[in-house]
Parts: C-alpha cells; sequence; structure tokens
C-alpha cells in the first residue's frame, strides 16, 4: 500500500511548548487551497474522536490540500502554558501560535480553523478573533438550537422506544415537567437558561454553550467579518440537533448569506465511531474546500 | 520529547521519545505499550505523564502507535494482533538504538500488557515487564466485548467471532475484525515463552478488581521476582476528566529506579 500523504510532527510557539502534526499531499498542491487546522476536541489528543482528524487529514492531504493537527497546552503532547489567567486566553494564544505556524510554512496559503465540540466553539471564538483565519468548520457547536419541530422529531423517536415508555410510566410527573419544559420554555432539563433571554452564552461543559441570540451575534459578526462559515451538524447530541435544517430554521436570516454553511450528517454520532461518518465528514469539508473562495 | 518515525514504508509508525535531561552511559530504557480502543484515548495523558516521569527520573521512555492506531499509517480494520507485536519489536530496536540504553524494561496497560507479553517471546531485549490491568487471558478481551457493545447500543451476535458469517462490529470507534478477535482470543501472557524476562510488576488498578490469580501462579512457577502493587482507581468518569492515578504511575516509576 502506498501512501499519498508526508506527515512532519513539529514542536511550536513561541515557547516550542506545542505539538502538532502537518499533513501534505505527495502529489501536486493547489496554492489557493487553504490549509486545514484542526483543534483539540475536548480532552482527546491531535488524532481526533476515534482517529477522525487523522483519517480527514490524510483524506484532504490527498486532494491536495495541507492540514495541521494540534494538541491546545495541556492536552496530548502540548505542555501546559504558563502565565495565563483563563482557559479561554490559554486556548486564544494557542492557536493563534498554531496560526503563526501554519504562515510561517506557507504565508500566501489561507487557513481554514476546524473543530469538533468545544473545539467548534474555539473555531468561532478564534475565527472572529484573528484576521489571519479566512474560513471556520464548527462541527457540533453546542448551543440553543430546539425548535418545534426538533421537539417533535425528538418525542416521534423517544415513542419508538421502550426504555422511554419505561421510564415514563415510573416517573410520570418528571416526564409532564420535562415535557413542559421542552415545549414552553427557555428553562431545559437541567435547569439551564437556553433561551432569548440570555446573555451570549451559557457556562457550562469544557466550553461554554452559546445561547440563540448569542450565536445568532456570532453569525452576524462572521458575515460582517467576511470569514467563510461551515456548521456541521451530527445527531451525536440529541438534545442539541435532530434534523437536516434545524440551522436554518434557528437561523433563517443569517443563512441566507452565501457565507454561512451548514450541513447535517444524519445518523453519525458526536465522535464519529463509524467509518461512514467520518467519510461522511470528509465528503463535507473536501467538497466545501473546493466550492468555496477563500 | 523526539517525534521518531520508524517501522517501514508499508507499516509507517510514529514514536514519541522522551530523552532524560541528564543521562548517564549505561542507562535504561522504557518502551510503552499502549492499550487498544477507547482505552487508547483515556489513557494518552496518563501515558504522557508517566513518560515524562521516567525521563525526570534518568530513564529513557518511548511511546508509539501501533500500525492503524493514533499517528501511524493505516486503519484499524488492518489490525492483527501479530502485526502490533512487530510493531513493538521494531519499537523496541528503534529505542534501543536512540538511547543507547543497556537495559530495556516494557510496560504495557490492558491489551498492551498482551503484546508487551508476546513480543518478550521474541525479543531477547527486555529484562523486565510492567503489566498494567493487563489482559492475561485474550479470552477475556472478548468476554468484555459484550459489555463495552451494551454501552453503545449493539450485541455481539451469537458465535460471533468464530461464525463463518462474523461481521466487523465497531465499538467506541475501534473497529473489532473477527479475525482479530480470534487472533487475541488464542493468547495469554505466558511467562514460559519469555526470552529474556527476570522480573515482573504487576499493577492493578480496574475496580472492580479482575481476576489475575492464574497469570499470578504462572508467574510463580515460573521462578521470575514478581511484585505486585494494587492502586485502586475509581471509575472510568475519573479518567475522562482528565485526572491521573498518580499511586499507579509511582509504582511503575520506582520498579524501574
Amino acid at each position: 500500500m502506498t501512501m499519498d500523504y508526508a506527515e512532519r510532527a513539529h514542536l511550536f510557539g513561541v515557547s516550542d511548548n506545542l505539538f502538532g502534526i502537518h499533513c501534505r499531499g505527495t502529489g501536486p498542491e493547489h496554492p489557493d487551497e487553504p490549509v486545514v487546522l484542526m483543534v483539540s476536541a475536548g480532552l482527546i489528543h491531535r488524532v481526533g474522536p476515534n482517529r477522525t482528524y487523522a483519517h480527514l487529514a490524510r483524506a484532504l492531504a490527498e486532494q491536495g490540500v495541507p492540514s495541521f493537527r494540534f494538541d491546545l497546552s495541556g492536552i496530548g503532547d502540548s505542555d501546559r502554558r504558563e502565565g495565563v489567567s483563563s482557559l479561554q486566553k490559554a486556548v486564544a494564544h494557542d492557536i493563534a501560535e498554531a496560526v503563526a505556524f501554519v504562515k510561517s510554512l506557507d504565508s500566501e496559503r489561507p487557513v481554514v480553523l476546524l473543530g469538533i465540540c468545544s473545539g467548534a466553539f474555539d473555531a468561532v471564538e478564534s475565527g472572529l478573533a484573528d484576521p489571519r483565519i479566512t474560513g471556520i468548520v464548527p462541527i457540533d457547536p453546542q448551543g440553543s438550537f430546539r425548535t418545534p419541530r426538533h421537539t417533535a422529531v425528538h418525542y416521534v423517536r423517544r415513542m419508538a422506544t421502550v426504555s422511554s415508555w419505561r421510564n415514563a410510566l415510573r416517573n410520570p410527573a418528571q416526564t409532564l415537567r420535562a415535557a413542559h419544559q421542552r415545549i414552553v420554555g427557555t428553562i431545559d432539563e437541567r435547569g439551564i437558561d437556553t433561551g432569548e433571554s440570555s446573555p451570549t452564552l451559557v457556562r457550562g461543559g469544557v466550553r461554554p454553550r452559546y445561547s440563540r441570540r448569542g450565536l445568532g451575534d456570532k453569525l452576524d459578526e462572521i458575515i460582517e467579518a467576511e470569514l467563510t462559515a461551515l456548521f456541521v451538524f451530527t445527531e451525536g447530541l440529541e438534545e442539541n440537533y435532530g434534523y437536516e435544517d434545524q440551522f436554518r430554521d434557528c437561523y433563517p436570516v443569517q443563512c441566507k448569506h452565501p457565507s454561512v454553511g451548514h450541513a447535517f450528517i444524519p445518523g453519525s454520532d458526536h465522535t464519529f465511531t463509524r467509518r461512514a461518518d467520518r467519510d461522511a465528514l470528509v465528503e463535507l469539508v473536501s467538497a466545501w474546500i473546493k466550492a468555496t473562495r477563500f | 520529547m523526539i517525534p521518531i518515525s520508524f517501522g517501514t514504508s508499508r507499516r509507517a509508525l510514529l514514536g514519541l521519545y522522551d530523552p532524560p535531561a541528564d543521562s548517564p552511559p549505561g542507562n535504561r530504557a522504557v518502551l510503552i505499550c499502549n492499550p487498544w480502543g477507547a482505552l487508547y484515548f483515556w489513557s494518552y495523558g496518563t501515558l504522557r505523564s508517566l513518560a515524562r516521569r521516567y525521563a525526570d527520573v534518568g530513564t529513557h521512555a518511548m511511546r508509539f502507535d501501533y500500525f492503524g492506531c493514533g499517528e501511524s499509517g493505516g486503519d484499524m480494520t488492518e489490525a492483527s494482533l501479530s502485526g502490533y507485536v512487530d510493531d513493538t519489536l521494531m519499537a523496541i530496536e528503534e529505542l534501543q538504538a536512540v538511547s543507547a540504553a543497556h537495559t530495556i524494561h516494557v510496560a504495557g496497560a490492558g491489551l498492551g500488557a498482551l503484546i508487551a507479553s508476546l513480543a518478550a517471546a521474541q525479543s531477547t531485549a527486555p529484562t523486565q515487564l510492567l503489566l498494567w490491568d493487563p489482559i492475561a487471558e485474550g479470552s477475556d478481551f472478548l468476554a468484555g466485548l459484550s459489555p463495552v457493545a451494551k454501552l453503545t447500543g449493539l450485541t455481539v451476535p451469537q458465535g460471533w467471532p468464530d461464525a463463518t458469517d462474523s461481521e466487523t462490529l465497531e465499538l467506541f470507534g475501534g473497529p473489532v475484525t473477527p479475525a482479530f478477535a480470534r487472533e487475541v482470543g488464542r493468547e495469554r501472557i505466558d511467562p514460559r515463552s519469555w526470552r529474556s524476562v527476570r522480573s515482573v510488576l504487576l499493577v492493578t488498578t480496574l475496580r472492580p478488581a479482575t481476576n489475575h490469580a492464574p497469570l499470578l501462579r504462572r508467574l510463580e512457577e515460573s521462578n521470575l521476582t514478581v511484585r505486585v502493587s494494587e492502586c485502586p482507581w475509581p471509575n472510568t468518569e475519573t479518567n475522562l476528566t482528565g485526572a491521573i492515578p498518580v499511586d499507579a504511575l509511582d509504582a511503575l516509576v520506582d520498579a524501574v529506579a
């Protein structure tokens, strides 16, 4: 078996404290196409959940698109960053140093920032903060995407499972309360305000979660900054997302703008456990890169 | 840490070598064999810490990814136990070459411990094996797949993996081919097969505890120096937060000092 890609490990950053793998094709390169920078997903090191990043990087390289997958400080093989006051500041520094590194390899090539889960949040935030980044691919960002149709899809699916009926019969009051909260309101089952009255971000998890209005504001900023975005969703966070055009139903105005794209991988879980779902992600991202002028 | 590409053009492997800051000649080195599947991801930070701890006390350490895993070439559907053993033998040679160490220890966690044992049956380099929650019987690995499958909403089919129409199972992102499962099912940690190993450290952290009595019996019958270190570690949820089982690392580091 021959490999159509070449990989090289690098220590980089102002203190050489960060670690990443640069992957490029062995065939002709396309100078207009971007380098895809892949940001850590949660605590998983740079290969990505179930090697999704390694798989994506090699598939893109074979199509002439280079990439750089790296560990945020304190994750995988990157050292902790000293002298920063918050995780978010450390992440912003890490990504800025990764952008500087890929620019040092090829200053003309546009930079696309891609990340799953917490990496999706980081892609949006750094994409807006760093003008050297021209495109972002947030995958399964956590936000407030519930719509009436999402609720309907959710209940239709739940009704088809024995365990849901069993739970409902065991705790009818709790089930009704959850249903009420889901249908009428801005408070979810965990008591978190996810709705219009929240500020931009809702705390919780590895990264904050966008409120509905908060992400809408970010989309406006993305359009204004002439950043190009592809938001990708799976069915893995069922509370988050459940049908093909849910993102458009949440943000109908912004989704009309050509720089805001969205896609859905039905059946995929959040960590791309199945090979077929990793292949679907490769197809989506490579088609978007080919179709986009950065 | 120094990344090292090794292996062959058809079997490209990545190693991560942590040299000690101050290494006297004739020093010792430890090769770390990763566990497999989901455990590989969950233990990554812990094993990196282990490698650094070795380097801090003057021991050369190298981690590496088996073919089809992590940063190495290939896909997990190409997994074979014999291939992983070959990868380990190449990694031992690589570590000997870069470190010039006279004494080689091999540490393995989970399935990595079984792989380390199989490599010790072919190599005359390792003098000590450090077995961390080892899969001592390949059949235990197969038995453990059903509960894992259940967690992901799958069922291990009746007769799998021996049935002729057995399919690949995808468990937590790790495709388990029937051929790989059959291969693992046939193997066990057998101290009688080791060529140069003189001592063993068995570290147990899992709760509920695995019954290692059959393995301990085999070790005792082989006239090896055997130490056991029990370092209970609460649950996998803790592992997922990035916490590190310090007691287990202490035991593994002390064993080569």
